[in-house]
């Protein structure tokens, strides 16, 4: 009797979290679904999507969220790998250094996006260094939709600079995971630092490495704030237009399509990542 | 204080079966030790009997009590860990007193009794302290007088000895010896550890794949291993078996180790007689084969292969035939490698058991 | 040691240190300039060329800012979001996570990789379909529903942060105290609680800062009763440089300090857990 009220306990204990995860997140998904394909009188409709796809910004959008992909995802990743790499060699003071690099951790998009317009602002402190350092004379607009490539720049500059931190810590913990021999071995046998880095140390950090890019992806679809802030409605990216549709054009549904869109590519990603860097999961240490 | 009773206990734990259909019975007041090599199901009884394990099969009752489907908080037992899972945020006084306050003593009796078992555990000075500030051996301590101040029916031990320097083991368990016979608790102790056993234990139950192979006296199990897995696993070094075949000609019985012939006593030759041409395993100690510099009768012939001098005495590996025999001689003994020495099997000790099952006959 | 091997040694040694110093230059200076941004006169704000120094320190902005009609509301809102979510992340999150530090159950690997997929889920974005269902639920513009949304992100992050909190903590002392006259609830309270505590007291910081870095879900969510973040957002376009700053600012100073106050745990925040 006692037993069979003890195997049942896990399950109690885990029960509240999986009802709260499926109350609001399973079930929002279905109705995410819902909400794109419902036309009038609640009818089962592609006008929505239609619409979304005829909307001017839209291919805009899908552009520009991916070409930020492109573009932030390696910066950050070679960055963050530098990153990790130098925290991990443990040399003296590694632990202020490692706290100065997690601290984009603490800071949301938004803040992110608001630090970064201080410095390219017209009036901004990029370009009072560059004016004093005498190599501009007049500010250089790099948020005016006239330049939209140095509007681009600076949102990679900002989503490089704030999220770096996330992909440092996940390659961190996975460099702690490989044993110190293999570095060492590696030098005994003769390897420099980069021979090693490249043959010994890229390898056994591959599933972080694939986490850690899985995790990047699915955020970067989800880039929000620090566009906003940078760039207005210059630069549109997915998740932009479906806050706008439902908050300023007042249509659940589209915005529902652009939510739609955004899980469905989500999924592809980590799908495409998974195939590609053909590790599991459970090898970056996660369970 | 009470007495323990398994009955067809049986516990399985995926497709092992740690426990297959054991009983036993423990008295009042005796120090049971439950010995057997990692997996034998020692362990998995002890916490069946803790209430820490569910048993799928069977009944355990302590006294009159069946507590099998108890919590352990309801059993009145009290119970040593291997790790001894002493609490790291309390002090040592909170820590024995742990127990205590559970079960809502005063406040006073609670102080008395701590201090009592402190004292027994010299622990007294460092009632205050930390056990991070304490070193293994005193850790035990802590987690052996946090057990035994709870006066409780039972005390349980899961090899609490096994995490100590060799040095360390030695002394606890002539204070484990020494407590048992202050306190007078039933005991059951788990240990691999077959020195250990013979030297705590009232009775030894010896365990081998979730059975109870023998349980006795230790010196019982010692003189009259019940099988070839009991001789090798008591005493160091293991009993020696060698494999002899049974000819019976002319109503006498031998047997025949190789060229050699052991002629059994009387009552084994009964036995024996009903088996005629088979094999059958001899088993002797190493201490108790005489060595014999120059043929002998009745002695063996062999060669020895190693002499190992371990300060009280010397052990010899030889090869008699086919078999590798251990043998102990005195330590001044004139005995070296490649020498050709000759053993005689002191009458009365040589142990006779089936070849294919192993079981004493 | 040989004169070359010395050279390469300080080369490799130069080189260490000042990229991380680079490194570290990079990531404090916006911070930097954007406190000085925000201590600074109204007008500061278009002054150009901008000083690098702080010499013109004025509290103008930020005053004007913490004055803005709504802002300290926003703040009390995010404060008061920020504590639901705790709450109700750790009441709902722990028991799973000892679950899943104790228990062999069936469905085991099942949940610990949906909890996984969850972590990495764009679960902000299903706050636009949540925005309609709690219009009907009476929940829209009310920190409750916010509350309700970060917790769901949250969530993951918290059973699998207490999972490892309380596979830390050994077994056979939930044990002993069962033998010594505790039953299941008992032991957890009196023997595991105080160890997992500093632990506990980690995710609970940590899920503050989701909640209180929340720009999306909550901005949909809400319309009069917003967090922070939602206020500083809507009034993107319609408010002045200075005000940005501030409350950017504002947004930043606290989660600085509670990154501070978890330093030790943010290793096991993303990358698993390494104990």
């Amino acid at each position: 009797m006692r037993a069979k009220l003890e195997s049942a306990l896990p399950y109690s204990l885990l029960a509240p979290t999986l009802i709260f995860v499926t109350l609001l997140i399973v079930v929002p998904i279905f109705q995410a679904f819902l909400l794109a394909f419902q036309g009038a009188d609640d009818a089962f409709t592609l006008a929505n999507f239609q619409k979304m796809a005829n909307d001017t910004a839209f291919a805009d959008a899908l552009k520009f969220t991916f070409l930020l992909l492109m573009f932030i995802v390696p910066v950050q990743a070679v960055l963050a790998l530098v990153m990790a790499l130098l925290i991990h060699t443990r040399f003296k003071g590694h632990t202020i250094f490692l706290y100065i690099f997690a601290i984009p951790l603490g800071i949301s998009d938004l803040a992110a996006g608001i630090a970064w317009l201080s410095i390219f602002t017209e009036r901004g402190y990029l370009n009072s260094i560059l004016s004093q350092l005498g190599i501009l004379e007049t500010p250089f607009l790099f948020l005016s939709y006239q330049n939209l490539p140095a509007v681009f720049g600076t949102i990679v500059v900002a989503e490089s600079w704030r999220a770096t931190a996330i992909v440092m810590t996940i390659l961190l913990a996975g460099l702690q995971v490989i044993p110190r021999d293999y570095f060492e071995a590696a030098d005994v046998f003769g390897a420099n630092t980069l021979k090693r880095t490249l043959y010994v140390v890229l390898p056994l950090l591959r599933p972080s490495l694939q986490a850690a890019l899985i995790i990047r992806t699915i955020f970067a679809f989800q880039t929000f704030s620090v566009v906003l802030v940078l760039a207005g409605r210059v630069i549109p990216v997915l998740a932009g237009e479906s806050y706008t549709w439902y908050v300023t054009n007042r249509n659940p549904n589209i915005a529902a399509a652009y939510a739609v869109l955004v899980l469905i590519f989500t999924v592809a990603a980590t799908w495409f990542y998974l195939k590609f860097l053909q590790t599991s999961t459970a090898e970056a240490g996660y369970d | 204080m009470a007495g323990i009773r398994f009955q067809s206990i049986r516990k399985v734990f995926g497709k092992t079966i740690a426990a297959n259909d054991v009983s036993l019975e423990i008295k009042d007041g005796e120090f049971m030790v439950l010995l057997g090599p990692s997996g034998c199901g020692k362990t998995t009884l002890l916490r069946c009997l803790a209430g820490l394990e569910h048993v799928d099969a069977g009944h355990v009752f302590i006294g009159e009590r069946d507590v099998t489907d108890l919590a352990p908080r309801d059993r009145k037992i009290a119970m040593v860990f291997q790790s001894y899972a002493v609490f790291p945020h309390l002090t040592v006084f909170d820590n024995i007193a742990f127990g205590l306050k559970m079960h809502r003593h005063p406040k006073d009796e609670i102080k008395r009794r701590v201090e009592q078992g402190a004292e027994l555990l010299q622990l007294t000075d460092y009632l205050a302290r930390y056990p991070a500030q304490l070193s293994g051996g005193q850790r035990q301590r802590v987690a052996v007088a946090r057990a035994i101040v709870m006066q409780a029916l039972v005390l349980l031990m899961d090899e609490p000895l096994s995490n100590l320097d060799a040095l360390l083991r030695l002394q606890m368990r002539a204070e484990l010896k020494r407590l048992h016979s202050e306190i007078k608790a039933t005991t059951i102790y788990v240990t691999h550890d077959q020195v250990e056993a013979l030297s705590l234990g009232d009775r030894i139950a010896v365990m081998q794949n979730g059975r109870i192979v023998q349980c006795d006296a230790p010196m019982n199990i010692y003189d009259y291993p019940a099988n070839t897995f009991v001789g090798g696993f008591i005493g160091t070094p293991p009993m020696n078996f060698m494999r002899g075949t049974v000819q019976a000609s002319d109503g006498q019985v031998a047997v025949h180790l190789g060229d050699f012939r052991l002629t059994p006593s009387e009552a084994t030759g009964a036995r024996l007689k009903s088996r005629p041409d088979q094999g059958v395993l001899v088993g002797i100690r190493p201490e108790n084969i005489v060595v014999h510099l120059k043929p002998a009768a009745q002695a063996l012939r062999s060669l020895v292969l190693v002499v190992e001098p371990l300060g009280s005495h010397k052990l010899l590996t030889v090869q008699a035939g086919k078999e590798t025999l251990k043998v102990t001689t005195r330590a001044d003994a004139p005995v070296e490698a490649n020498q050709e020495v000759w053993l005689e099997f002191e009458a009365g000790k040589i142990r006779w058991m089936e070849q294919t099952s192993g079981q004493a006959l | 040691m040989p004169s070359s091997l010395s050279r390469r040694y300080i080369l490799s040694r130069v080189l260490l240190y000042g990229s991380a110093i680079l490194l570290a230059l990079w990531t404090l200076a916006p911070l930097y300039l954007v406190a000085l941004a925000a201590f600074s006169t109204k007008q500061a704000t278009f002054q150009w060329p901008k000083p690098l120094l702080p010499t013109n320190f004025s509290t103008d902005t930020m005053e004007f800012f913490v004055n803005t009609k709504g802002v300290l509301g926003s703040v009390g809102n995010s404060v008061i979001v920020a504590l639901l979510t705790i709450v109700a992340s750790l009441v709902l999150g722990a028991p799973g996570g000892y679950a899943l530090a104790r228990f062999r159950f069936r469905g085991k690997d099942t949940v610990s990789l949906g909890l996984l997929i969850s972590k990495m889920f764009p679960t902000a974005i299903l706050s636009i379909p949540l925005a309609v269902a709690f219009i009907q639920l009476d929940l829209y513009d009310t920190i409750w529903g916010v509350a309700l949304i970060h917790t769901a992100m949250a969530l993951p992050f918290v059973v699998i942060i207490t999972s490892g909190i309380f596979v830390g903590v050994p077994r056979d002392l939930e044990e002993a105290a069962q033998t010594l006259g505790c039953n299941r609830l008992q032991a957890f309270l009196k023997v595991v609680m105080p160890l997992a505590l500093p632990g506990l007291a980690a995710a609970a910081i940590f899920t503050f800062v989701i909640s209180w870095n929340e720009v999306f879900a909550a901005t949909i969510l809400t319309l009069r009763n917003r967090t922070l973040p939602a206020q500083v957002l809507s009034s993107l376009n319609d408010s002045p440089l200075y005000y940005r700053y501030a409350g950017g600012f504002f947004m930043i100073v606290p989660a600085l300090i509670f990154i501070f106050l978890i330093r030790k745990y943010l290793l096991n925040l993303w990358g698993g857990v390494s104990r």
